[in-house]
């Protein structure tokens, strides 16, 4: 496990009665993607502000690259870069001033080599001298990328950075996000709803609920501890739901959908399920297999 | 200052920080058009009570009246030239969430809210300097220099011209003071709230409402009156009174900066402490 460069203990935010951050304990490793999950008003978006100071904690520490946030609030945050929602802009200016005002604001005289750069790696060259109000909502989110990034920061927190983004946006993001820890040693931190994109690139992930972290660890190791999602389409369906009721598959099998049977089982059994089928005479049309963090994360915020 | 120059930089590229501008050199315009096409049957008027007291003569109606007269008529509008700026410093930023932005840069509360005052202080200054030069300045190269009559509802006061520049530049300064505790008090009002129009109503229902109560002669407002900072305002009227009432001048002016250093105090606690959510 390599260095930990962000860590929050017993991080509480309190209104009024109301927890929005309960007792939140997170490590954050150098190099790392976290991925950063919980349904609406899990208390996400309240940590990571906290994280950058817009919003004081009611109790509890945070500790970005060594230092307690409190006491060197200006020299961690000279190293730290965010979108925190939507990336907002002067809309009267153009995106280039815009970008200029932001790089100067961390404590960077960006060069005009530096602009264009940065305005190359988010696609919207051509486009650095036209106002922020032209924008559409999925460049303005590029542009966010670019202001994020401008100042070389070490941590990038991204609070749902696709939001906004065409396909192909959303594509590029992935990528330049990956190359972000490949080629510059960058960490992230990833809140997303769209839990795939986390499950494509995070290193780790923690999913909160209600304010409290309720699974942290590795994506790979988290995953591989659960049972996968089987789809099996019988030729025959009732023949099919017959012989699964009178066996010791009974208990993995979900239920029916559109002739698709489901099971939850792990993936070594997955040839015994097959042969049972063959043996009971109800050949298979198809059989497939899924392990999605979406039914992970669905599963433990209790909403399947 | 990197702070400062970016803050002056919004505040230049933003149309709406010429309204103030435009609306003081419009009025100014108006006034000495008219003054100049008309000025004698203005003063006729204006004297028609006490040619029988006084022999008036020689060149009365010159540039040091017109700019007086144009004082009078500016300085009650020009508060909310000064607040559509300053009141829309923090809320403007928290309404359109450029705030979120800036509040994560490594660059303290304290400093943010620094840089805005000594813009939106700049601004001001350059408001009120822009009025001297073509409130005083124009007024005096188009209808010429000389002795200030100021007509009172209790009599006159004549002041010679060699005696009325170092009134004109005080009374600037009271104005420029008066301003300065508008934008911040709008500016104060402003950290507030998340809507940029608020702060520069609320600024102006107060001048009004406090301006209301300051005129009407009903003895338990005489109460109120030393409270209000309105009454303050217009203590530059009194540097035009023979002998200038030095001690109650600067009693207002001490006032006047004791506002405005506790209404800066409110904003600096209430934006250093305010969670920022939008």
């Amino acid at each position: 496990m390599s260095e930990p460069i962000v860590q929050l203990k017993g991080l509480t935010k309190k209104y009024g009665t109301f927890t929005a951050v309960d007792d939140l304990d997170l490590t954050v490793c150098r190099g790392d993607i976290v991925g950063f999950l919980g349904p609406n008003g899990a208390g996400k978006s309240t940590t990571l502000r906290m994280m950058l100071t817009l919003v004081k904690p009611t109790a509890g520490e945070i500790t970005i690259f060594g230092k307690n946030i409190k006491h060197d609030r200006s020299a961690i945050l000279r190293k730290v870069g965010c979108i925190i929602e939507k990336p907002d802009f002067y809309l009267y200016l153009s995106a280039r001033k815009n970008l200029e005002i932001f790089a100067r604001m961390s404590g960077v005289d960006p060069s005009p080599a530096r602009l264009d750069e940065m305005f190359e790696l988010v696609g919207l060259s051509g486009r650095d001298l036209s106002p922020v109000k032209t924008y559409s909502h999925g460049m303005k989110q590029r542009l966010g990328i670019a202001q994020t990034l401008i100042h070389d920061p070490d941590l990038i927190i991204l609070d749902e950075p696709t939001t906004g983004l065409d396909p192909q946006g959303i594509i590029d993001l992935r990528h330049l996000i990956l190359r972000l820890k490949n080629d510059f040693g960058k960490t992230v931190i990833l809140s997303s709803h769209i839990l795939n994109e986390v499950e494509l690139i995070a290193d780790s992930m923690t999913i909160i609920n209600k304010g409290k972290a309720i699974v942290q660890g590795r994506v790979s190791e988290l995953l591989s501890n659960e049972a996968m999602i089987i789809s099996a389409e019988p030729s025959d369906l009732q023949l099919a739901i017959d012989v699964v009721s009178g066996s010791e598959w009974r208990t993995a099998y979900q239920g029916e959908t559109d002739g698709i049977l489901t099971f939850h089982i792990s993936k070594a059994s997955i040839p015994d399920l097959a042969s049972f089928f063959a043996q009971k005479g109800v050949p298979l049309y198809s059989l497939q297999y899924r392990r999605s963090l979406e039914d992970y994360f669905l599963k433990l915020t209790q909403q399947i | 200052m990197t702070l400062v120059r970016l803050e002056l930089y919004k505040i230049v590229t933003k149309p709406r920080s010429f309204i103030g501008f435009a609306a003081i050199t419009a009025v100014v315009f108006v006034i000495q058009f008219a003054l100049y096409i008309d000025g004698k049957s203005y003063w006729d008027f204006l004297v028609q009570s006490l040619d029988k007291i006084f022999d008036i003569t020689g060149i009365v109606f010159n540039g040091n009246l017109v700019c007086f007269i144009i004082l009078q008529t500016l300085l009650v509008q020009m508060p909310l030239m000064i607040a559509l700026v300053t009141g829309d410093l923090v809320s403007g930023e928290s309404a359109t969430g450029t705030i979120r932005l800036i509040a994560t840069k490594p660059v303290s509360r304290s400093m943010i809210l620094w840089s805005k005052y000594i813009a939106g202080f700049i601004y001001t200054i350059l408001i009120v300097v822009w009025l001297g030069i073509i409130g005083l300045g124009l007024s005096q190269v188009l209808f010429g220099r000389g002795d200030l009559i100021v007509l009172k509802s209790d009599g006159l006061t004549v002041l010679r011209d060699a005696d009325v520049m170092w009134r004109f530049y005080s009374a600037f300064f009271v104005a420029l003071l008066s301003l300065t505790l508008v934008g911040t008090f709008s500016l104060m009002l402003s950290c507030f709230t998340d809507n940029s129009i608020g702060p520069i109503i609320i600024t102006m229902a107060v001048i009004i409402l406090f301006t209301i109560i300051g005129t009407i002669d009903i003895p338990f407002f005489d109460h109120l009156k030393p409270f209000l900072f309105t009454t303050h305002m217009i203590v530059w009227r009194n540097l035009f009174d023979n002998p200038v009432p030095m001690a109650q001048i600067l009693q207002s002016v001490l006032i006047l900066i004791g506002h405005i250093v506790a209404f800066m105090g409110i904003s600096f606690y209430h934006f250093s402490q305010k969670d920022i959510q939008n």
